[in-house]
């Protein structure tokens, strides 16, 4: 059986693209939500980012801005990044500026605190700076 | 092409339970995100609503979390009480081929009510509609 896992998929608005080891952090941040509820994460993450990537309007619940995206060359505010909210899952992500239409999603991580970790910022900061000043794929 | 391909293999086979247990979630969060945008956009909070229902903020936040099973009837309250008016449409196709997955229409299925004095604008989404805006149709279904 082939079991190949899509990097990317296109809705009828947006592609959402996963970064490297984006599945991956998934994929760990699962193991840590009971056994018995894992379906229905998964199930979740994957119709919030079919929403996302079909163009339907997200609510800032669920959707919410959660911290700034790394200075532009410029200097100039590059804006902010999203979570894909699924309590305590988060997918961090951001809308692409060099790709046209495309939602990047970093990392997703469990977050059972309040505060945004620094750690999460930076690695979405990395993957950013890689793909929009450095021209990466993903 | 569909989200399911980013977390599941392309050769994962659903089985009947797990597709249907990912209808009725994509059922509820689709409902639920669709009113916590009208929300937003008519700048009620859950309080407010909660407030308007004449039930505690929790049990809207669960309601709207889908945590808490909502009926037609809640429903048809929480639009009442923000003004709006729901259509419920059924994608005939979609149930035959038991694809995964709410069929929706590309205009949005909310709309602002004017007292129900619309009956001649029904959007047609499906062969089987029910418009809640017509009451005998409504009452035929119940």
């Amino acid at each position: 059986m082939d079991n190949e896992f899509k990097d990317e998929i296109t809705g009828s608005a947006f592609r959402v693209v996963h970064c490297e080891g984006a599945r991956e952090s998934f994929e760990q941040a699962l193991k840590r939500v009971e056994a018995r509820k894992s379906g229905s994460f998964r199930r979740g993450m994957v119709q919030q980012i079919q929403r996302l990537a079909d163009g339907h309007k997200m609510s800032s619940e669920n959707f919410p801005i959660e911290g700034e995206l790394p200075k532009k060359l410029n200097g100039e505010s590059a804006g902010h990044f999203r979570a894909l909210k699924r309590i305590p899952v988060r997918g961090y992500c951001w809308r692409s500026e060099c790709c046209e239409n495309t939602w990047f999603i970093s990392h997703y991580v469990y977050k059972d605190y309040q505060k945004l970790k620094a750690r999460d910022t930076e690695r979405l900061g990395k993957n950013w700076i890689r793909i929009e000043v450095n021209g990466d794929e993903r | 092409m569909s989200a399911k391909e980013l977390f599941y293999g392309a050769g994962h086979e659903f089985s009947r339970a797990e597709a249907r247990a990912y209808a009725r979630e994509d059922l509820i969060y689709n409902v639920t995100e669709d009113l916590l945008v009208q929300m937003e956009e008519l700048g009620v909070t859950k309080l407010e609503l909660a407030r308007r229902l004449g039930k505690s903020r929790s049990y809207v936040t669960q309601m709207l979390s889908g945590a808490r099973n909502m009926t037609l009837g809640t429903l048809s309250d929480i639009c009442f009480e923000l003004g709006i008016t729901p259509q419920v449409g059924f994608g005939v196709e979609a149930a035959e081929t038991r694809e995964l997955g709410v069929q929706r229409d590309d205009n949005p299925v909310w709309e602002p009510s004017d007292n129900g004095v619309c009956y001649d604008v029904i959007q047609v989404l499906g062969e089987n509609v029910i418009d809640m805006r017509d009451p005998g149709q409504w009452e035929k279904v119940a």
